[in-house]
């Protein structure tokens, strides 16, 4: 899919951050605006209308919570958090208020701009692709099957729902709470070991290497991202 | 006073009416000698008040029924007058000495009653370092001496005197204004006041101060229930030997926080120094290159070919890499010291954890072998994700940094009803005995053969997330010849478990 072209506005109140993103983004040909604080970067939302938002979470003159919320109040703009690593709740706490992903500084380039492009893919891309691949792992979605390297795997009704919302999302951090809130209804919340023991038993028969999982990526403290 | 009397009243009756049936047989000398008896009895028991009730009884009996003529308090022959005289004399002197015997033996049971109790008072407080314990004791046990209510006052830190510890437990009903005012003349001007001494008499207790070597620490307070015991002098004594024992305690006590918090001061003296050195070396030596990688890449560009201005910033990464490490294991151990760090747990799979782990350290475990096995059933685990991937990180960190790039690493995962057990196995140096427990000690690093580079934290960070899940973390040489660190961590009741199937017991990798 061509991103080329595709706005992206920078709102983070470093300067050297911004220039860097200036640069790299540019280079990759996205087209970039910048604003170092909230306020600029809100009406900077409304004037270039972005098609991503990058968002420091520490601005000067408002909480990144809070931009989250403004922008979410009219907007479905994709928003990618930058924040520093010890600040897991923080995370939850934007991807639940509705930005779609974060990225921990310091950060590579790489993982950035694969964040970018899974968020840039429109959210409902894959909702309606009736055969999903990752590598060697292919969910046909029209005869619920999966397999891995051509064998079929077979997955509990529970386990495939699972790795559906996961590979719908491909790319995409999901939370605990909101996994939990897809695959078992409202009110799970709490019952983050149905969660843990499922994605046990998936990776099981997924991955070829437990101890280095290469399609269900754990997010310490976050949630689940299926690459 | 009624009772002594009629005893001696009555043992002299009884020796009368022997004496009588016997006088003959006797003769009046031996008869004198036995009314003798009931003053030695008298004064032995009674003291010498009875002796000489005894003594006088006895003369008067004596006269009035044996000497003749009988029954008359007249005498025919004067020299009976003699008689009597050194009848008196001696059962006086007899008096004298028995009851001062007496009270000899009743002073030193006392005094033996007394040291005994200094004795085991300062046993008790001896051993015990808790300044609250020590108070505890010291008024029980002078409760229990001196029946009476006592309480401890010691100077806040603004110097103002406070109760401390109460025999009697709630608000002390006579410690009013005035009782007030005398402490705190007692502790101004170290001198003992109230009740039973010269000075303020008028109040009810009795103020000791708690005087040592360093000067005066408190006031102990005093209440006898038996108001005649203000006026013994021993008892007195006892309660300044108290005094003197408590001020031991107390002083003690202050020596030994005061040396406590010397030797805080001089650690984190030492850690600052410590820290000061390792930062500065941990940050320049990175810094250095990436500096000096960019000005080359910046001034010289042309003269590089692709392959090392790849060499250059490859090193300009390596270096950031470690600078962030440095940052982040200085951040986490701020964290854990300063007691900011919130547990945030959750049921987590200790295999998740682990996977997490391995893929954080990324390229750098990439090229090993490490074996990881797992025991057949897994319990979940209630823990902090984030901070227990920490810590598997450094350990798994630690073990490649001091083992040799084609060596193996093992962890083997293991559970009992209670813990589970974590133990990171390689091969590399053996780390020297006294190191084991000093190696999780901030900033001290084993010294190894080769240079290896690592800020000396990671295993103090690790002890200090272990700690706050109430786990334990170890180091040991193993049989094998490998080195382990194994953490182990409580397990709850009714954790959900992964069952694992057989036949994937071990996900081991080669490369």
């Amino acid at each position: 899919m061509d991103q080329t072209g595709k706005r992206i506005l920078v709102i983070d109140d470093e300067s050297q951050i911004r220039r860097l993103l200036k640069v790299s983004l540019s280079a990759h040909g996205y087209e970039v605006y910048e604003a170092s604080d909230a306020q600029s970067g809100i009406s900077n939302i409304l004037t270039h209308k972005p098609d991503l938002i990058i968002l420091d979470l520490g601005l000067p003159d408002l909480d990144g919570l809070d931009v989250i919320k403004a922008v979410r109040d009219w907007s479905k703009t994709p928003i990618i958090i930058l924040s520093a690593r010890e600040y897991e709740s923080e995370k939850v706490k934007a991807l639940d208020l509705g930005a779609d992903d974060y990225v921990t500084k310091p950060f590579g380039m790489g993982e950035l701009l694969a964040r970018i492009r899974a968020g840039l893919r429109h959210k409902g891309d894959q909702v309606d692709q009736p055969i999903l691949k990752f590598e060697d792992l292919v969910i046909d979605r029209v005869k619920r099957v999966v397999t891995v390297e051509g064998k079929e795997v077979k997955l509990t009704p529970t386990e495939y729902e699972l790795l559906t919302v996961l590979a719908v999302n491909s790319g995409k951090v999901l939370t605990h709470s909101f996994l939990l809130r897809a695959v078992w209804g409202p009110h799970t919340e709490n019952q983050g070991h149905y969660l843990r023991i499922y994605i046990g038993q998936i990776r099981r028969k997924l991955e070829t290497d437990l101890a280095r999982p290469k399609h269900i990526i754990t997010e310490p403290g976050v949630g689940y991202r299926l690459i | 006073m009624l009772k002594p009397i009629i005893q001696v009243t009555g043992l002299i009756i009884a020796i009368t009416l022997v004496a009588k049936h016997l006088a003959d047989f006797l003769g009046l000398v031996n008869i004198a000698m036995i009314f003798l008896l009931p003053v030695l009895f008298g004064s032995v028991k009674w003291g010498l008040k009875i002796g000489v009730f005894a003594a006088l009884a006895g003369v008067l009996v004596f006269d009035f029924f044996f000497v003749p003529p009988v029954l008359t308090f007249t005498v025919y022959d004067l020299r009976y007058l003699i008689s009597f005289g050194m009848f008196l004399l001696i059962a006086f002197m007899i008096g004298r000495l028995s009851t001062r015997l007496r009270e000899q033996i009743e002073s030193s049971r006392k005094r033996e009653a007394q040291t005994s109790a200094l004795y085991s008072l300062s046993r008790e407080i001896a051993a015990v370092s808790e300044l609250d314990v020590v108070l505890q004791n010291v008024v029980r046990k002078i409760t229990e001496i001196s029946e009476g209510q006592v309480a401890i006052l010691l100077p806040d830190n603004n110097g103002i005197l406070a109760l401390k510890c109460c025999s009697n437990p709630g608000i002390d009903p006579f410690f009013d204004e005035r009782e007030r005012t005398v402490a705190a003349w007692v502790y101004e001007h170290k001198q003992i006041a109230g009740k039973g001494t010269d000075t303020h008499s008028g109040v009810t207790g009795t103020y000791i101060p708690l005087i040592s070597e360093q000067g005066i620490c408190g006031v102990i307070r005093i209440v006898l229930r038996n108001q005649e015991r203000y006026l013994q002098p021993e008892h007195q004594r006892l309660l300044e030997a108290f005094a003197g024992l408590t001020a031991l305690a107390v002083s003690r006590i202050s020596l030994v926080e005061t040396a406590r918090e010397a030797k805080l001061l001089s650690e984190s003296d030492k850690l600052r120094t410590a820290l000061l050195n390792s930062i500065s070396h941990d940050l320049r030596t990175p810094l250095a290159s990436m500096i000096g990688a960019v000005t080359s890449l910046l001034e010289y560009n042309h003269l590089y070919d692709e392959a090392s201005r790849i060499e250059l910033l490859q090193s300009i990464q390596q270096g950031a890499m470690r600078m962030n490490r440095l940052v982040n294991n200085l951040l986490d151990m701020a964290r854990l010291e300063s007691g900011m760090l919130k547990l945030n747990k959750d049921w987590c799979a200790i295999e998740e954890i682990i996977g997490a782990a391995t893929k954080r350290l990324g390229p750098i475990i990439k090229d090993r072998y490490i074996k990881i096995d797992y025991a057949q059933c897994i319990p979940l685990i209630n823990v902090d994700f984030v901070l227990i991937e920490q810590v598997v990180v450094n350990l798994l960190d630690n073990a490649l940094k001091y083992s040799s790039p084609e060596s193996k690493i093992v962890m083997n995962v293991r559970t009992s009803d209670k813990e589970m057990k974590v133990a990171v196995h390689d091969w590399g140096y053996h780390i020297p005995v006294e190191d084991l427990e000093r190696i999780f000690d901030k900033f001290y690093r084993v010294r190894a053969p080769r240079q290896i580079s690592g800020t000396g934290l990671g295993l103090a960070i690790s002890k200090g997330i272990i700690e706050l899940h109430d786990g334990k973390i170890w180091a040991e040489n193993c049989p094998d010849d490998s080195v382990s660190i194994t953490f182990v961590l409580p397990l709850e009741l009714n954790a959900p478990e992964i069952s694992l199937n057989m036949g994937a017991l071990n996900h081991g990798s080669n490369r």
